[in-house]
This record gives C-alpha cells, structure tokens and sequence, in this order.
C-alpha cells in the first residue's frame, strides 16, 4: 500500500514536471536525442501534438523509430528557430488529397531552409514531414522536390529517384511517340 | 560501445521499382509539376504512368493549376483530307497533343462546325445533320434533324440552307445547349431568311430518343442585323453566346461594329453593344486588305476581348485589345496593343487570346499576360511538308491534358 502511494506520488510528480517543462525529447531511430520546444512540436506536427496531449511523451527520448538522425535533426531545427512564423498544423487541412486549395509558395527562410540539402536529404525530410504530419514542412520539401524535377527528361528523374526502368525499349519509343510534344522544350 | 554504422531503418530500396520515394509522397510532389512536364514523366515507370494516369490525380491537379493552354482545330474530313482527321488538339507552339479521326470507311463528309470548352460540333454531309462530340469521354449526342415544329410552314424556304452554330452549358442545368441560326437559299423568294432555333441535349436521354425531341423556335425578335454564328464569329462566356453583327450586307457596311449576345440560360438576345471604333473604312478593304479597319472577338478568361485593327499603311501592323468592362453601359477599355504579323489578313485568321503569366494570378492583366496566336501559321509551320487541311473551326480547348493525354480512344 504504502509503496504504492508513494510511487503514485512520485509518477505524479513526474507528470507535473514535465507539463510544466516547455520542451520535448525526441529519439531518432539510431538513438541520437533531441530537443525541441514543445509548444512548437504540438503547432507544427498533428502526430507530436497527439503524443503531447495522450501523455505518451518519454521524458527520456521519446522514440522516432521511423526517422534518422539527419532528418530528424533537421525536422527540430525547423521547429526550434521557426516556429513563430508558422501557422498552427491544426488549422490546416490534414486530408491532404481532398484538399484543392492552392499551393502555399514557401517562404523566403523555407526556400533556405531545403535549399542547402542533399537529394537524400531532402526524401529522408519529407517522409518524417509525412510520418509526423506536419504539413507545412511537407508542403516545403514537396514544393522543393517538384522545383528540382521540372524541365528533366525520364532519364534524369530515374536517376534521381532511383526508379528501375520497367519499360521494355519498345514500349519506351511507343510512349515517345504518343507524347513527343511535351519531350520539347519551348 | 561498436561504431557500427547504425541500421538504416528506410533503405534506399536499391531494387524496388518506386525508387527513393514511396508512391504516396511521389503523388504528392507531382501535384505539384506542371501538366506539361506530368505527361513527359509517364515514360518513367509503369506505376508513375498508372498514378499520372488516374483520373482521380487528373481532377486533383486541375483544382490546383490553371489549365494548359490548348487549341482545338477542327477540319474537314473528308476524300481530300486523306486520313479523316477531323481535330487536332495542338499546344501553343503547334505542336499536336491529340489527334481525332472521324469514323473510316466509305463514310460522308463530315465537318467541325463549333467548338467549346473540350466540344465539338461536328456535321455529317449537311449542317443540319449534327452530333456533339466530347473530346474527353468521346461520346457522341445526335442533333435532332429538321426544323423546330413552329417553324414547319417555312419548311419550302428552307428545303436548302445552311447552318452556323455556337453552344455552351447552361450552369442551373448542367446541360449543353446549342443556338444555331439558318440561313436559307432562297432568301430571295420570302421575308423570312433566317430561322432562330435552340436545342438543350439532356445527356440523362439516350441517343436513339433523344432523336424525338425537337429544336425549338426564339420567340423573342432576333437581332435586325445579318447573325453568323461559330468560331470565326462567336465567343461564348458562361451561358452567354456574343458574336459581331456581320458585315458583309451593303446596308450594314457604314454602320459601327456591334456586339449582340444570346443567353442561352433564359434564352433572350442582349442589348447590341457598340464597338468602340467605327469601322467605316471598310471600303478600302478592295484596294489593300492591309488598311481596313478589322475586328477581332476573343474571350479571355471571363472578359469580352474585342481586337481592333488600325488601318496601318507602315510595316508593323498592331492590334488594340479592347476589354467590354461594362456590359450594360456597353464600356470599352483598350488594355493592350499587340504586334501581328503582317501576314494576319482579316478574316482568315481566328483571335485567340491566352494567359500567359505564369503566375495563376489571372484576375490581374498586369505585366506579359497575353498574346495573340496566328495559328494557322503556327500550325502551317509545324506540319511542314504536310498537306493543309482545310481548317473550319478553332477554338481554345477547355478540357484537361492529363485526361487527354491518358489514351483514352476518341473517336466519332
């Protein structure tokens, strides 16, 4: 009984102190933490915010076993430094393929902010955008990735893209021919 | 503690035909593209083909971009134009995105009348034998022939005549409806020479009983002027048919332009709306095409575009783009001028005006947002060596690339 209360004491203490803390660990799938402010992860990710309100953050790391340690770190730099300029994730539409809204332009920050990654980079950040449904950044890389795809021809996308080409040669010449008005550049 | 290297836990699925990215991202970023570099990316693998394919991915990018800008030629097909192409839907450089055969075989004539949207009209050996053609679907709606009941005692008058037509969607229904005006041969012999008739195509309705429904007469008077009706003619915005009073009647030819509209919603003529120059030096048209006075009408966007010539004795001809910006006070406001070629006699060319800046912001018409094509030189340039088939209607194409594109048979 007594040993009972007393950790039910000490698990409420526990839980007080960390709603009172104004940031969250978070752990990458190989085991780097992170910190992050919490009131931005509950605006920016409808998934961490989900965590937050359930209670199921670890305050020891909260495991990301989805997300490496390089997307991750860049996932928390997007929350850390700009937060403030950033719409609540909750406010915008979580269905994203019902949604007929207009794109958003990134911001000139945003532009920075995916600009200076590798390729890898950016598709290993906009699944975890994805997996945390943060919807905002998963516009960003979208809008990123889609800039650096526009004017390149099959090949180029496939190189980028690691896509195995399924086509037979024949099949290849066929789709030329029925759309050789858009492999022209004018 | 080993410095492995951790485990990746999403692997750069070196043999998997979806690449780095997973199908659903990929949806997501293609979203994105324009329509243009979408139809290009269908020759990367079989399940992006699949995904640019589905019209599901066709409506949701349409929500989020402006259409690609597109023009439907529709010709002539017949014995001289040797493989029946009865449309082509070219891009802005001339280049061919679709191509529509009408039917083989030992088959009559047929002709591209009108076009609207992603329409046509299409006459099987006469203009009063009629079909409407979806260009997306490729379904086919029969015009019912002959005259509307009211007009069965003019049927000696017009025994042989012709018609122009020109169609649109009525919002409140949904359904199209074609204004066709008929001309008869035998103007001479009788007051009455032209017939005013409307017909409303309920897709709900097969063909084979839709047949049984009938054209309807206009009651209310028709314009007092000479009405010809179809691309080179008409433009229609909404549910509004506008279309310029013709000229070629000696008693008109002092008058000034006009502007007369059909609403094909309560099926009433407008006001005629005076263009903003007179076109009084039309005479001198016999002695050098150049340096007459030529009206043009166009839509662009919602707006009634109504391009001017100037006489022009110089080298560089222009034409002055004049905006109705006030239907019911018949207001006028010339927003641009744009170079033509010197080529661009009237009445062989059709005005096309599209949007060109870049943007989405269409509202505006600030900066280089439009242009004029001569299209029959675009496309006489870009078919080199071919034979020119006798173009009979163009218009701006209104229906959706991706869907055009997505090998859907279109045939009539």
């Amino acid at each position: 009984m007594e040993v009972d209360k007393g950790k039910g004491e000490a698990e409420e203490t526990r839980k007080v102190a960390e709603a009172d803390r104004d940031t969250v660990t978070l752990k990458s799938s190989d085991g780097k933490l992170f910190e992050v402010s919490k009131e931005a992860a509950a605006r920016l990710s409808t998934v961490l915010a989900g965590m937050i309100a359930g209670g199921s953050i670890d305050d020891n790391g909260t495991d990301l076993k989805q997300i490496g340690s390089e997307a991750l770190e860049n996932v928390v730099d997007y929350c850390n430094k700009h937060a403030n300029s950033i719409p609540s994730a909750a406010l915008i539409s979580s269905s994203i393929s019902f949604n007929t809204a207009p794109f958003k332009e990134p911001e000139e920050w945003e532009r920075k902010f995916v600009d200076r990654l590798s390729h890898d980079a950016l598709f290993d950040l906009v699944e975890a955008a994805n997996f945390l449904g943060m919807e905002r950044l998963l516009d960003v890389t979208c809008h990123k990735i889609s800039e650096m795809m526009k004017g390149k021809s099959p090949d180029q996308i496939r190189e980028v893209f690691n896509i195995k080409n399924d086509y037979t040669k024949e099949e290849l010449e066929e789709i030329r021919q029925e759309l050789a008005w858009a492999f022209y550049d004018d | 503690m080993a410095a492995a290297e951790p485990p990746r836990l999403r692997p750069r699925r070196e043999d998997a035909p979806t690449g780095a990215v997973p199908l659903d991202l990929v949806h997501e970023i293609l979203l994105r593209l324009p329509a243009k570099d979408l139809c290009r990316l269908r020759a990367v693998c079989r399940p992006w083909r699949a995904l640019l394919s589905d019209p599901l991915f066709a409506a949701a990018h349409a929500a989020r971009h402006r259409p690609y800008p597109l023009i439907a030629v529709g010709y002539e097909a017949s014995l001289a134009n040797g493989d029946r192409v009865l449309c082509d839907i070219v891009d802005l450089s001339g280049r061919v995105v679709k191509r529509v055969h009408a039917g083989s075989g030992p088959a009559p004539p047929e002709r591209v009348m009108s076009s609207h949207l992603d329409h046509l009209i299409v006459a099987r050996e006469s203009s009063l034998r009629c079909h409407l053609l979806n260009l997306t679907t490729g379904s086919v709606h029969l015009l019912p022939q002959g005259l509307a009941p009211e007009h069965a005692k003019h049927r000696w008058t017009f025994s042989e005549c012709w018609a122009s037509m020109a169609f649109g969607m009525v919002p409140s229904t949904g359904k199209y409806k074609v204004l066709r005006v008929l001309h008869s041969f035998h103007s001479g012999d009788s007051p009455i020479w032209k017939l005013f008739e409307v017909f409303t195509i309920d897709g709900s309705i097969s063909s084979s009983s839709q047949q049984a429904c009938n054209w309807r007469g206009i009651k209310r008077d028709p314009p007092a002027y000479p009405v010809e009706l179809g691309d080179w003619y008409s433009v229609v915005i909404k549910h509004t048919v506008y279309f310029l009073l013709s000229d070629y009647d000696s008693d008109y030819r002092d008058k000034q332009g006009l502007v007369a509209s059909f609403d094909l919603e309560t099926e009433k003529w407008g006001e005629s709306i005076r263009a903003p120059l007179s076109r009084r030096d039309v005479r001198s048209f016999y002695i050098n095409p150049l340096s007459c006075f030529d009206f043009k009408i166009a839509v662009l966007g919602e707006s009634l575009v109504l391009g001017c010539r100037s006489p022009s004795p110089g080298a560089s001809p222009s034409m002055d783009l004049w905006f109705l910006t006030d239907v019911s006070k018949g207001l006028w406001v010339k927003q641009h001028s744009i170079q033509i070629s010197a080529l661009h006699v009237p009445h062989l060319a059709q005005s096309l005006l599209v949007l060109n800046d870049g943007t989405g912001r269409v509202e505006k018409h600030d900066g280089n947002w439009a242009f004029m094509k001569n299209y029959k030189q675009q496309i006489k340039s870009s078919t080199d060596g071919q034979e020119m088939k006798c173009c009979t209607a163009v218009g701006l194409y209104g229906g959706n690339v991706l869907s055009l594109a997505s090998g859907s048979k279109v045939a009539s």
